[in-house]
C-alpha cells in the first residue's frame, strides 16, 4: 500500500496524463461512506470559480425519509456529470458545448448564444445561466450604514480596480488557459467543468482537494492502474438517473450508512446460524 | 391584370434578388391606385395608435433585456424557457400551418378553391415568421451572436440548428413564391411548382425540427418524444387555418375586393368546416395527450399534467387553452346555424387564443416537474410566472405582425389569385361558387 496520501497519488496520476491526447477519459468518484455532508466541496468551488448567488457547480440532494425515530437520510453530493453521452452537447446548435479536454463536456463562452436548450436538454439540473453581469452589487452607491460604511462602489474605487482589464468579479484562476473565461457575462450559460484550468495546471479539481475526508477520488477511466479503477474494481458503481442513458462520468460508490440494527428478527436467512 | 411576362433567366435573377424585391415593390409597376387609396378616418387611425402604443410598449421590453440581460425575464435555471419560446411557437407554427394547410393546397396540388387565400396566406407566413423571429430573438441570453455562430459553428447534430436552417430556407421560399404572384402575370409553371413544392416541404421539416427540439429532450417525457414534433405539426395547421380564417374575415367586412373574391361558401363552408374538423382532431391530441400522462406510472410526468390542469395555470390550459380555444370553436362550427361570417370569425379568433395558450401548456408544462431534488432548487413543482417584461415583448411581437400586415395590405393586393396553367376562367368560377365545384 503507497504511503503517499490519496491527493498526492492522484495528482501525480494527472501529471503522467496527456490531457489534450484522445486517450484520456477523466471521471470522479464520490465514496459515500466516506463522505459526511461537510459541503466543504462546495464552499472550494465557489470560491474557486468566484461563483455568485444561486449558482452552485457543486451542491447535494439531501433526502430524509420517514417519522422520528425511524428516520433514514441520505447525501449525495452533485456536480455535472460529464456524461459520455452528454445531451447538452448534443442539442446545441453552436458547439459551445463540447467534448473536449480530457473527455469533458466544455463550455465555451464565446459561442454560446444563450438559448438554454442546455438547460433544457440536461437531467441534472447542472447548467446555469448568467442573466445578468456578475456580482452587480459592486456597482451600488449606497452604503450599508449611511456615514458608517464605505459603499461597494468606494470600495472598489478605492482598491484601484480595473474595471476594463480586471473588474472586482475577475478570477485569475480561470485565465489559466483559453479554455475558461475569467470575467463570466451576462447571457451564457455555465457549468462545472471539473476546474480544467486547475487540470492544466496538474492541480487537481478543487472539490477533490477540499474535501477532507478523501470521498472523491479522480483520474482516469482509460488508464487501467488509476486510483478510480482500483475503487471501481472494489465496489459496485451507481450513477445518477441511469435510465437516462448519458452515462455519467460522475459515479457514486457504497451508500452512507451510519448504524446497524439487530440481526436476530425474524426468520433466519440462508447461511444464518439458526 | 398587370406585370409581365418573364423568361427563365429573368425569374431566376429575381428569386436571387427575391427579399429585395418585396421590400421595392412599391416602387414597381404595379396595379395602380393601391397606395392612393389609403383608408381613413377615425377606425384606420385608432387601428394605426393602437399598433404604435403596442410597439412602444413592444421597444421598451426588448430594449431593457438588451441592456440589463435575461435578468429582466421571468426564468429560472429550472424553468429556462417561458412566455417568449412558447410564443415563438405559436407564431413560427402558425406561419407552417397556413403553407401546410392552406396555400400548398392551391399552389402545390392545384385545389383552386383555395386560389383567393393564397397570396393573403404567403403574406401572413412571410410576417408570422417575423414576429416569431423578433421574439425568440429578444429573449436570447446574446441575440446578436446568433446567426454568426449558427454559421461559424453549426452543430448538425442538433434540433435547432436544422431548425433554423430550414425556417430560413421556407422564409426564402416564401418571399420568391409571393414574388412570383404579385410581380409576374405569368411565371414559368416549372420555377413557381419549385418554389411552391419548397414552401411546403421545408415547413413541414421545420415544424417536426421545432418539435424534435422539445421531443429529443428525454428528461422531460412531458413533451412525448417524437410525438411533439407530430402534435406541434397538427396543431400548427389548426392554428394556420384559424389565423388566415380570422383575417379574411375581418378583411372581407372592411374590403369590398375581398368581397369579390371570397364568398360566404368559401368562409363558411369550406374554411369553417375545416377549422370544426381541426379543432375536433386537436382536442383528441390534447386529450390523449393529459390522459397518458395523468395515468402515468412514471411520477414526474404525472405530476406535471396535474400541475399544468389542475394548478395555478389550469386556468390558462383547460378554460382557455381547451375550453374557450377547443370546446367552444368546435360546437359552433358543429352546429349549423352558427356557421355563419360571424360565427366563423368568432370561432378562429377563439382558436386562436386557444392554440397561444396551449403553447404556453406545452413549452411550461415539460419544465415544472422539478428534475432533481437539489437544495438549490425548488422541488417536487418548479414556478414559473413571466415578468411584465416578457409580456412587453410578446407584445412587441404581436404589435410587429400588425403593422406589417397593416402595411402589406395597402402595397399589395393580398387579393390577386396565384396563376395556375390551366384555363384562368376556372379560378373565376371555382371562387363564385365557394369551391362547390371541386367538391
Amino acid at each position: 500500500m503507497s504511503s503517499e496520501s490519496l491527493d498526492a497519488q492522484m495528482a501525480a496520476e494527472l501529471e503522467e496524463s496527456d490531457l489534450e491526447g484522445e486517450g484520456v477519459n477523466l471521471s470522479m468518484i464520490i465514496d459515500l461512506q466516506r463522505c459526511t455532508g461537510c459541503a466543504a466541496c462546495n464552499m472550494g468551488c465557489a470560491s474557486e470559480n468566484n461563483l455568485q448567488e444561486g449558482m452552485a457547480y457543486s451542491s447535494r440532494i439531501i433526502k430524509t425519509e420517514g417519522q422520528f425515530p425511524n428516520v433514514s437520510y441520505e447525501y449525495t453530493p452533485t456536480l455535472c456529470n460529464q456524461c459520455e453521452d452528454a445531451p447538452c452537447a448534443e442539442g446545441c446548435p453552436t458547439k459551445a458545448l463540447y467534448k473536449g479536454t480530457g473527455n469533458i463536456t466544455m463550455h465555451d463562452h464565446e459561442k454560446c448564444i444563450g438559448c438554454k436548450a442546455c438547460m433544457v436538454n440536461c437531467p441534472y439540473d447542472e447548467i446555469y445561466l448568467n442573466k445578468e453581469d456578475p456580482h452587480p452589487t459592486w456597482e451600488v452607491e449606497e452604503a450599508a450604514i449611511e456615514n458608517g460604511t464605505a459603499t461597494p462602489k468606494e470600495v472598489k474605487e478605492r482598491a484601484g480596480v480595473d474595471m476594463d482589464n480586471a473588474p472586482a468579479y475577475y478570477n485569475p484562476n480561470r485565465e489559466a488557459s483559453d479554455t475558461e473565461h475569467p470575467t463570466r457575462y451576462k447571457g451564457v450559460v455555465e457549468k462545472c467543468n471539473f476546474c480544467v484550468h486547475r487540470l492544466e495546471e496538474n492541480e487537481l479539481p478543487r472539490c477533490v482537494e477540499e474535501c477532507p475526508c478523501e470521498a472523491r477520488i479522480f483520474g482516469d477511466l482509460n488508464d487501467p492502474d488509476s486510483k478510480v479503477n482500483e475503487i471501481l474494481g472494489q465496489y459496485n458503481e451507481d450513477v445518477l438517473k441511469e435510465d437516462e442513458g448519458t452515462e455519467p462520468k460522475v459515479k457514486y460508490v457504497r451508500d452512507y450508512n451510519g448504524g446497524s440494527y439487530e440481526a436476530d428478527y425474524g426468520e433466519p436467512g440462508l447461511g444464518e446460524s439458526q | 391584370m398587370h406585370g409581365v411576362r418573364a423568361t427563365p433567366d429573368e425569374m431566376y435573377e429575381c428569386l436571387f434578388n427575391c427579399f429585395w424585391v418585396v421590400a421595392m415593390s412599391q416602387s414597381t409597376e404595379r396595379s395602380p391606385g393601391l397606395l392612393d387609396d389609403l383608408p381613413s378616418g377615425k377606425r384606420f387611425y385608432s387601428w394605426l395608435v393602437f399598433i404604435a402604443v403596442g410597439l412602444l410598449i413592444g421597444a421598451y421590453g426588448v430594449l431593457i433585456t438588451l441592456l440589463e440581460g435575461t435578468t429582466t425575464l421571468g426564468l429560472t435555471d429550472q424553468v429556462p424557457w417561458g412566455i417568449l419560446i412558447s410564443t415563438y411557437v405559436f407564431f413560427a407554427l402558425l406561419s407552417t400551418g397556413i403553407c401546410i394547410g392552406i396555400t400548398s393546397l392551391s399552389s402545390v396540388f392545384g385545389m383552386e378553391k383555395y386560389d383567393p387565400l393564397v397570396k393573403r396566406g404567403i403574406f401572413l407566413s412571410l410576417i408570422t415568421l417575423a414576429a416569431g423571429g423578433l421574439v425568440i430573438m429578444a429573449g436570447l441570453g446574446q441575440p446578436f451572436r446568433a446567426i454568426p455562430q449558427m454559421l461559424l459553428s453549426p452543430n448538425p447534430a442538433a434540433p435547432m440548428w436544422w431548425m433554423i436552417v430550414l425556417y430560413s430556407i421556407y422564409g426564402g421560399a416564401l418571399a420568391a413564391e409571393f414574388v412570383l404572384i404579385d410581380q409576374f402575370d405569368d411565371p414559368p409553371e416549372k420555377v413557381s411548382k419549385t418554389v411552391a413544392v419548397v414552401a411546403l416541404i421545408a415547413p413541414i421539416l421545420a415544424g417536426a425540427m421545432l418539435g424534435a427540439i422539445f421531443g429529443t429532450a428525454e428528461a422531460r417525457p412531458y413533451y412525448g418524444g417524437m410525438f411533439a414534433s407530430v402534435f406541434l405539426l397538427v396543431t400548427a395547421v389548426a392554428s394556420g387555418v384559424a389565423l388566415i380564417t380570422a383575417v379574411t374575415a375581418l378583411e372581407r367586412k372592411f374590403s369590398t375586393k375581398t368581397r369579390a373574391v371570397v364568398s360566404e361558401e368559401l368562409l363558411t363552408q369550406t374554411l369553417g368546416k375545416y377549422l370544426g374538423v381541426m379543432a375536433a382532431v386537436v382536442l383528441l391530441l390534447t386529450g390523449l395527450r393529459h390522459v397518458y400522462g395523468l395515468v402515468a406510472t412514471n411520477e414526474a410526468l404525472a405530476l406535471a399534467h396535474q400541475e399544468m390542469l389542475f394548478g395555478g395555470t389550469g386556468v390558462v390550459s383547460v378554460g382557455v387553452g381547451i375550453v374557450l380555444g377547443l370546446l367552444v370553436p368546435l360546437a359552433l362550427m358543429a352546429y349549423p346555424k352558427t356557421r355563419t361570417v360571424n360565427g366563423v370569425l368568432a370561432a378562429s379568433a377563439l382558436v386562436l387564443v386557444g392554440m397561444f395558450a396551449s403553447r404556453f401548456e406545452f413549452v411550461v408544462g415539460g419544465q415544472v416537474a422539478a428534475l432533481t431534488a437539489d437544495n438549490f432548487h425548488e422541488f417536487p413543482v418548479a414556478s414559473y410566472v413571466p415578468s411584465a417584461t416578457e409580456f412587453a415583448i410578446v407584445i412587441a411581437g404581436i404589435a410587429l405582425f400588425a403593422l406589417l400586415y397593416t402595411a402589406g395590405r395597402e402595397l399589395f393586393d393580398l387579393d390577386q389569385l396565384p396563376h395556375h396553367e390551366e384555363d384562368e376562367m376556372t379560378h373565376t368560377d371555382a371562387v363564385t361558387d365557394g369551391g362547390q365545384a371541386d367538391e
